[in-house]
C-alpha cells in the first residue's frame, strides 16, 4: 500500500491516496471517494486522485492543506477537479446525484482553497456536513459523457447506452450539450448505433461500453458511469454507481430521443 | 488503433479466455482488438461481446471444424505456409492498429511478427503453469525437428534471423507469460515456476462467455440440476450416445450442449422417454452454473475454472490426454475435493449414478463452496490491475 501525507499541522490527520488501504472506508472518505478508491485498487483507471478525509477538513482547513494534498498528487495535468464525497452521495438506494459541486480549477493551493471552500458551503447548504474532498488530475479530454450498462427505461431489450461531448463530460453531465450518442443491443451480437458526430465513433463507443460491462460484472449490477476518452486513446471512469432506479426519460432540443435521465452532479469552473 | 492485440486460436473455449483478458484490459483503460480465424464469428456473436474482434481467414484452423481435412491445432500453425500467411496479414492488421503489445496463445505468427514490427509479445498460457515447463508443456512437446526447421528457415525469411531456437520459442515468450488461474488450483506446480527463467505473471482465474440476462431467458437448459459439456472441439457422437444413455434412467434433469454433435435428434430417435433431458447448442457457463449442482466436463480450463469460481462439483472426463491439460485439472479438482475422475470407456448407468451420487453429496458440495471462496479471493489478488502490471514488466 502506498504510504499516504501526514498533513503539516494537522492533529494526525493525512491526506488519503487512492491505493490507500483506508481509502474505501466511506465512513471515513464519503461514499464517492471510497467507490472510486475501490474501483482504482481493483484495477479499473482512474485518474490519480487524493481524498481530504472530512474529519480532518471539519479540523479546519487552510492553504498548507491544500499544498500538502496538491504537493502529494503532484499532478502532471493543466487543471485539477475538487469533488466533493458526501456520505449521502452515490449510495446503493439514491444516488444523491446533482447536489454537490464539483469544480474544475488551476493546481495551486489558492484555486483549490477557493473551491474548497465553495464545495463544502454547498455541501452545508444541502444539511451534509460531514463533506470529504477529492482532488484528481484531469487529462487532457477528447471525449466525455455517461453510460448506463444497461438502459433504465427501455427494460423489455438490454440496451446499454451511451452519451458524450467533445473537450468535456460537462456539458452531458448538465444535460446542455450532446454531441454523440451511442445505443448498443446487447443480445447478441452486440451491434451498436451511432448517431451525431462521426467522430464519436463505433470504436469509441464499445470501449466505453466494455468499461461498464467490466463494472457490471465485478458488481453484479447494471451501472451507470462518468467516463472520459483522453487525447491519449485512453479510457478513464470518473465515477460509478448503480443504476438507482426506473426513471422517466427526457428528450430536449438537440438531444437524442434516447437521451437518458441523467443525474450527475454538476460541475462548475472557477 | 490499438494498445493491445490479442491472437487466439478461434476454439470458442479458448476465445472465452481472450475475451476476459481484453476486458480486464479495458477496464485499465487500454484499448484492446482481438485477432481470431473467420470461423470465430459466429461464437463471438452469439454470446455478444464488447470487445472489438476481427476474424482473419488467414487465421481459421481446422481443428475446430468437423472436415475431411481436419488436423491439429500445433499441426497446422506450425505448417510454414500457414503461418506465413497468417503472419502477413497479422501484421497489416499491426500497421493499422500500431499496438504497444502483442498477446497471443500458441500463434507462432505472434513471435514472428513481433521480430518483423520490433514489438514486445506475451504469450497467454490458459492450461496452466506446465506449458512453462519444458519436459511437460503438451504443446512444445508435439512440435518435432521437422516442422521446428520449417518454421526455423520462415522465421529466416520474414524477420531475417531466426527466433526459433528450441520448439517452446514458438510458445513462450521470452518477455512474459501470462497464466490464466491461480496458484492455490496448481500448487503442486506453482513453485517450481518461482525459478524458471521465463518471466511470468498470474492473471486470475479471468472467464466471460456471455452476459447473463443477455442470452435468452431462463428455460431449462438453464435450470438442470446436472449441466454437461464436453467443450466446443468434440465431434465425438458415440460419446455423447453414450453419456445420455447413463443419464437417461436417473431422476435428475440434465441439460447436455453440443456445438458439433446433432444432439436433438439422437435424444428423440434413441431416448424418446427422457424428458427431463434437454439439448442446446452453447449455454454460457456462468447461467448454467447458476442452477446446476453437477457439472460434467472435459476438464478443459474454461468449464473447470467456472466451475470452482461457482461452488459447483465437476465430475471430469478428460478426453485429450495427449496436447491439452485435461488430465491434470482433473487429477487437480480431485485432490481439491471438488471433483472426481472418470475415462471416456467407463461411462455407464452404474459408473454414472455411483459418481453422480457422490457429487451431491453435501460434504463435496461444501468442499466445492469453500474453494470456490479461496478462488475468488485470489482471482481478485491476480487479476487486479493487470493491464498495469503487464505493462510495467514489459515497459519499465
Amino acid at each position: 500500500m502506498i504510504e499516504s501525507s501526514t498533513v503539516p499541522d494537522g492533529p494526525n490527520l493525512a491526506v488519503i491516496d487512492l491505493h490507500d488501504s483506508r481509502s474505501t472506508d466511506a465512513s471515513m472518505v464519503g461514499a464517492k471517494a471510497a467507490q472510486l478508491a475501490s474501483k482504482a485498487q481493483q484495477g479499473f483507471a482512474v485518474p490519480r486522485a487524493v481524498i481530504f478525509p472530512w474529519a480532518m477538513i471539519g479540523h479546519g482547513q487552510t492553504i498548507s492543506h491544500w499544498a500538502a494534498g496538491l504537493e502529494f498528487l503532484a499532478p502532471t495535468s493543466k487543471s485539477v477537479i475538487l469533488r466533493s464525497s458526501a456520505a449521502s452521495e452515490d449510495g446503493i438506494s439514491e444516488s444523491g446525484a446533482g447536489r454537490f459541486l464539483s469544480i474544475i480549477t488551476e493546481p495551486t493551493p489558492s484555486a483549490i482553497h477557493f473551491a474548497a471552500t465553495k464545495i463544502i458551503e454547498h455541501a452545508i447548504r444541502e444539511a451534509e456536513h460531514q463533506c470529504s474532498l477529492i482532488l484528481q488530475e484531469v487529462p487532457e479530454i477528447a471525449w466525455g459523457g455517461v453510460c448506463f450498462s444497461r438502459h433504465p427505461i427501455a427494460t423489455e431489450r438490454p440496451i446499454l447506452v451511451i452519451e458524450a461531448a467533445r473537450g468535456s463530460a460537462e456539458p452531458v453531465a448538465q444535460g446542455t450539450r450532446v454531441d454523440g450518442t451511442a445505443i448498443i443491443e446487447r443480445d447478441a451480437p452486440w451491434e451498436v448505433f451511432t448517431h451525431g458526430d462521426p467522430q464519436f465513433t463505433e470504436i469509441i463507443a464499445r470501449r466505453v461500453g466494455a468499461l461498464s460491462v467490466a463494472l457490471e460484472l465485478i458488481s453484479s449490477t447494471p451501472q451507470d458511469i462518468e467516463w472520459i476518452l483522453d487525447t491519449n486513446n485512453r479510457v478513464w471512469l470518473i465515477q460509478t454507481r448503480h443504476v438507482t432506479g426506473l426513471q422517466q426519460s427526457r428528450t430536449e432540443p438537440g438531444i437524442s430521443a434516447y437521451s437518458i435521465p441523467l443525474s450527475n452532479g454538476g460541475f462548475d469552473r472557477v | 488503433m490499438s494498445d493491445v492485440v490479442i491472437v487466439t486460436p478461434s476454439a470458442a473455449g479458448l476465445l472465452n479466455h481472450s475475451i476476459a483478458l481484453a476486458l480486464c484490459l479495458e477496464a485499465g483503460g487500454l484499448s484492446a482488438l482481438l485477432v481470431s480465424g473467420s470461423e470465430a464469428r459466429p461464437h463471438l456473436e452469439h454470446i455478444g461481446t464488447p470487445i472489438r474482434f476481427r476474424c482473419l481467414e488467414s487465421h481459421s484452423l481446422s481443428f475446430n471444424r468437423r472436415d475431411v481435412a481436419r488436423m491439429s491445432h500445433i499441426q497446422q500453425v506450425t505448417d510454414p505456409a500457414w503461418c506465413e500467411a497468417s503472419a502477413r496479414e497479422l501484421l497489416e492488421v499491426v500497421d493499422q492498429e500500431q499496438p504497444r503489445l502483442l498477446i497471443a496463445k500458441n500463434s507462432p505468427q505472434v513471435p514472428l511478427v513481433s521480430a518483423m514490427s520490433k514489438l514486445p509479445w506475451a504469450a497467454y498460457l490458459t492450461g496452466g503453469p506446465m506449458h512453462l515447463d519444458a519436459s511437460r508443456n503438451p504443446i512444445a512437446a508435439k512440435i518435432g525437428k521437422e516442422a521446428l526447421g520449417h518454421i526455423q528457415e520462415l522465421s529466416r525469411k520474414l524477420a531475417g534471423i531466426n527466433i526459433f531456437e528450441t520448439p517452446d520459442d514458438l510458445v513462450l515468450s521470452p518477455h512474459m507469460n501470462l497464466i490464466r488461474g491461480t496458484p492455490s488450483l496448481f500448487s503442486t506446480e506453482a513453485q517450481p515456476l518461482a525459478t524458471n527463467s521465463r518471466p511470468f505473471l498470474w492473471a486470475g482465474a479471468l472467464t466471460f462467455d456471455g452476459c447473463s440476462d443477455e442470452n435468452g431467458s431462463a428455460g431449462p437448459e438453464y435450470t438442470s440440476e446436472i449441466f454437461l459439456t464436453f467443450g466446443t472441439v468434440c465431434f465425438d457422437e458415440k460419446l455423447y450416445r453414450r453419456v445420455m444413455g447413463a443419464l437417461s434412467p436417473l431422476p435428475r434433469s440434465c441439460a447436455i450442449t453440443s456445438m458439433h454433435v446433432p444432439l436433438e435428434r439422437i435424444l428423440s430417435a434413441e431416448f424418446p422417454d427422457a424428458s427431463h433431458i434437454v439439448t442446446a447448442r452453447y449455454v454460457p457457463n456462468e447461467l448454467a452454473l447458476r442452477h446446476a449442482q453437477v457439472v460434467i466436463h472435459h476438464g478443459g480450463v474454461g468449464t473447470s475454472l467456472a466451475a470452482v469460481l461457482a461452488g459447483v462439483p465437476q465430475l471430469v472426463c478428460p478426453l485429450n490426454t495427449s496436447t491439452s491439460c485435461q488430465e491434470y485439472h482433473a487429477e487437480n479438482l480431485a485432490e481439491h475435493g471438488v471433483a472426481r475422475t472418470i475415462r471416456p470407456h467407463e461411462i455407464n448407468p452404474d459408473s454414472i449414478r455411483e459418481l453422480l451420487e457422490e457429487l451431491f453429496s453435501p460434504a463435496v458440495r461444501e468442499s466445492a463452496q469453500r474453494l470456490a471462496r479461496s478462488t475468488r479471493a485470489e482471482h481478485d489478488l491476480h487479476s487486479r490491475n493487470l493491464a498495469y502490471k503487464l505493462l510495467e514488466t514489459m515497459y519499465v
